[in-house]
């Protein structure tokens, strides 16, 4: 409206160096412009403002809406699955205000099992949280339905949400992306054919420097294989240490690679079974130079109690197959661990177990332990990681729950309560916000056991002992209604 | 009268403010201090026009660093002006509309007294909640509508954060049974609830068809009321579209209105229809409006 730009420019500029100049209309409107106008009373200022009041009012009263032309609103797909249950909501509304992520994700793949959805109105929240939280992206895209797809594609703040997002890569990123992009690709590439992905770096490897080098031949950790072997050989004599040990680093994890042969050849000449004896015979030092230049070292100079014989042996146990020592020894895997740890191995053949991730290994040198390896938790299956937890639980307690809660699979009822017993003894330790992410792995079924069973007649910290346990009930009975509500339907 | 005559005063010297800001021009107000809007809202705090003294707190709350805060300046401006020229021939006016400008002077309504008139009794749907804070004081804004009167309703509820709480709490989503009265006004709207008893009636959509009976409203409603505020409106069909990288509302004759700038919980609203059209509760005035909740069944979300 010519009219109302006029007046706004007319302020802008300010009356005191132009009147708002007369202004034409048809109908009403002209005869209320004219009679301010021509009203003798009114100065420059007044004139603008009664005039902008009446256009104001005009055009207040006949705004119009705009035309959709052809303009197709996008709609998501209709959904296939059931949405969940009110009381399935109000059990994941409960985690939520208790600020629980662990106890929220632990829902939505209660929800996303049964084959139920989140009901809509809740996606936008959910969806807020998990672009902070990472842990709840996976477990609420699986059961936020077509509506969370869409909304998701819709939004560019959820676009992270998306399956693949971020990992987006051109096809001309290999030879034109980023070091990250590159490494990505390359990552990828190996993942769906090792052989193509390898022949990928090596076509371009004379063209990148030592740094770009070392980054791209990490990514052949993936899908690592024999045959791999003889160009990562060639490695070792680059010129880059970078590019060496990286190279060695990976020969190192193949039992089929010269080197790892060549370690073996040196256990096996050092370590024999005489008559059911395992006799250990000095290392002939110095070793071949390709060892040392391998990665393992001499004894350092402030090295006390130990011969460099030893110390060198026992960097040889870690990297060979905890396999190839029983085959040589002749021994089943149990008395091996026995009697090599009897002979000061067991760290040695842990280290080997975990590098070649012989997982079997893990449990039978484990089970014989009476040392506490944190560095293990997770590597063997649940029940025997809990049974080795469970001898530590009262020294280690700390450790213990540590390693326990960065795992995945719920505790069982024995663990819990060892470990219950430990927080007792140290209730100022542990606080209610320490198992808001732990809250998932805890057992419902503690819910129902007298805590006497556990403590037996022994008083610790009793009062605040009683209130943490509250809170951690609190947390444990969210966990088991949103069960209840996802298991009985 | 004590108090009229320093509204009065008030006024007068708000007028030669306004004027002398319009006669310097208003393009240098984005450069001004706080004192400059300060010290004219403590004047007419002092002159006991608090009323106004709101209106002038809005204007300075204009975010002037933005593109077209000039439009929004001049409507401001215009409808304190248009305020100001009401009280000033206040005895000229409609005995209704007098009520309405004394009350956005900031003349206050004896609600005790309100509450002794017969009032309306009706089921009313709690359609929404809008709250709002400022300098710790919290203000609750609900939005009813009447099942049988077909009648809106806005209550207004003040308290301040960490000294009293809330008289009252209304669930959007429900609907109360009770007489609820109207503050006098040419165009009833604010309301206090007299009774108030919960039920359980469903929330069924009742309103209007289109865009078209929404304007046709404020039209009839600016011929008596030209300061009006936000009304409620229940449309049959509504569905929240993207156009020219904006959101609109667009009706069943594929008419579009704007959604209120930074309107909250657009998202919630998308997740609920899945951008389908779909009965809606609006809250807006002119050109632009907010949902508050929508129909996805027979029954009423709140977003």
């Amino acid at each position: 409206m010519e009219h109302w730009q006029l007046l706004m420019k007319t302020a802008l500029l300010g009356t005191g160096k132009q009147a708002l100049p007369a202004m034409t209309a048809r109908d009403e409107l002209e005869t209320a412009l004219a009679a301010i106008r021509q009203d003798a009373a009114n100065d420059r200022e007044d004139v603008l403002l009664k005039t902008g009041a009446v256009l104001l009012n005009y055009r207040q009263a006949g705004i119009t809406t705009l035309p959709a032309d052809n303009l197709s609103a996008a709609t998501a797909a209709p959904e296939t699955r059931p949405y969940c249950s009110p009381e399935a909501v109000a059990s994941l509304q409960e985690a939520m205000d208790l600020g629980s992520n662990a106890l929220t994700k632990h829902w939505l793949e209660l929800c996303a099992d049964a084959g139920y959805l989140l009901p809509p109105a809740l996606l936008p929240l959910l969806m807020d949280k998990a672009t902070g939280s990472k842990q709840l992206r996976a477990p609420l895209m699986k059961c936020c339905g077509n509506r969370g797809f869409w909304l998701a594609q819709l939004n560019p703040d959820w676009a992270i949400l998306l399956p693949g997002h971020g990992v987006e890569i051109s096809a001309d990123a290999w030879e034109t992306g980023t070091l990250p992009q590159r490494c990505e690709a390359l990552t990828r590439k190996r993942s769906e054919d090792p052989e193509a992905a390898l022949t990928m770096l090596m076509e371009t490897w004379k063209q990148e420097n030592a740094a770009t080098r070392a980054a791209l031949l990490e990514c052949l950790q993936t899908e690592l294989s024999p045959n791999d072997i003889p160009w990562l050989q060639q490695l070792t004599a680059d010129k880059s240490l970078k590019v060496k040990e990286k190279a060695w680093e990976l020969l190192r994890q193949l039992p089929q690679s010269e080197i790892v042969q060549s370690y073996q050849q040196l256990v096996a000449a050092a370590i024999n079974n005489i008559d059911g004896a395992i006799i250990i015979t000095e290392l002939q030092l110095p070793l071949p130079a390709n060892i040392y230049q391998s990665g393992i070292d001499k004894l350092p100079p402030s090295a006390l109690h130990m011969s460099d014989e030893t110390y060198q042996l026992q960097q040889l146990v870690a990297q060979v197959p905890c396999s190839f020592l029983s085959k040589h020894l002749d021994l089943p895997p149990a008395a091996c661990v026995q009697q090599l740890a009897a002979a000061g191995m067991e760290a040695a053949m842990l280290k080997a177990a975990i590098h070649f991730k012989e997982t079997d290994w893990i449990e039978h040198i484990l089970e014989q332990s009476h040392t506490f390896y944190p560095e293990v938790f997770h590597l063997a299956s649940p029940a025997k990681l809990e049974a080795y937890a469970m001898r530590f639980a009262e020294k280690e307690g700390s450790a213990v729950i540590l390693r326990m809660g960065a795992g995945t699979t719920p505790w069982g009822l024995a663990i819990t309560q060892q470990i219950f017993r430990f927080i007792a003894m140290h209730p100022y330790s542990y606080n209610r916000n320490y198992f808001l992410e732990l809250a998932h792995l805890l057992p419902v079924e503690i819910l129902h056991i007298d805590e006497k069973r556990y403590f037996g007649d022994i008083l610790y910290n009793q009062q605040a002992w009683k209130s943490l346990k509250e809170k951690l009930f609190e947390l444990i009975a969210c966990k088991a209604a949103m069960q209840q509500q996802f298991t009985q339907r | 009268m004590a108090r009229e005559a320093r509204v009065n005063d008030g006024i007068g010297e708000l007028l030669r403010w306004m004027k002398d800001m319009l006669r310097n021009g208003i393009i240098h107000l984005p450069e001004k201090n706080q004192a400059y809007w300060e010290n004219t809202i403590r004047r007419l705090i002092d002159a006991q026009a608090p009323g106004l003294a709101g209106m002038v707190r809005n204007i300075q709350d204009i975010a002037y660093f933005r593109e077209g805060w000039q439009e929004v300046f001049l409507q401001q401006l215009l409808k304190l002006y248009i305020v100001i020229q009401g009280y000033q021939h206040l005895e000229a006016l409609p005995a209704p509309l007098q009520q309405d400008v004394r009350q956005l002077c900031g003349f206050t309504v004896n609600q005790e007294q309100l509450k002794s008139f017969q009032g309306i009794t009706d089921t009313w749907m709690v359609l929404g909640k809008q709250a709002s804070e400022q300098d710790k004081l919290v203000t609750e804004r609900y939005w009813l509508y009447g099942v049988n009167s077909g009648r809106s309703a806005l209550i207004l509820q003040f308290y301040a954060r960490h000294f009293s709480g809330a008289g009252f709490s209304l669930q959007p989503g429900t609907a109360v049974h009770g007489e609820l009265v109207y503050f006098p006004s040419a165009q009833p709207l604010r309301a206090l609830l007299k009774t108030c008893q919960l039920t359980h009636t469903p929330l069924r959509f009742r309103g209007m068809e289109s865009w078209e009976e929404v304007l046709e409203h404020q039209s009839m409603l600016c011929s008596q009321l030209p300061v009006y505020p936000e009304q409620l409106y229940t449309i049959a069909s509504l569905q929240l579209v993207q156009y020219r990288q904006q959101w609109y509302l667009m009706d069943r004759q594929r008419r579009l209105m704007a959604v209120k700038p930074g309107a909250p919980k657009l998202w919630k609203l998308l997740a609920i229809t899945g951008g389908q059209a779909m009965p809606m509760a609006v809250v807006g005035a002119g050109r632009d409006y907010e949902p508050i909740g929508v129909w996805p069944d027979a029954h009423y979300q709140a977003l």
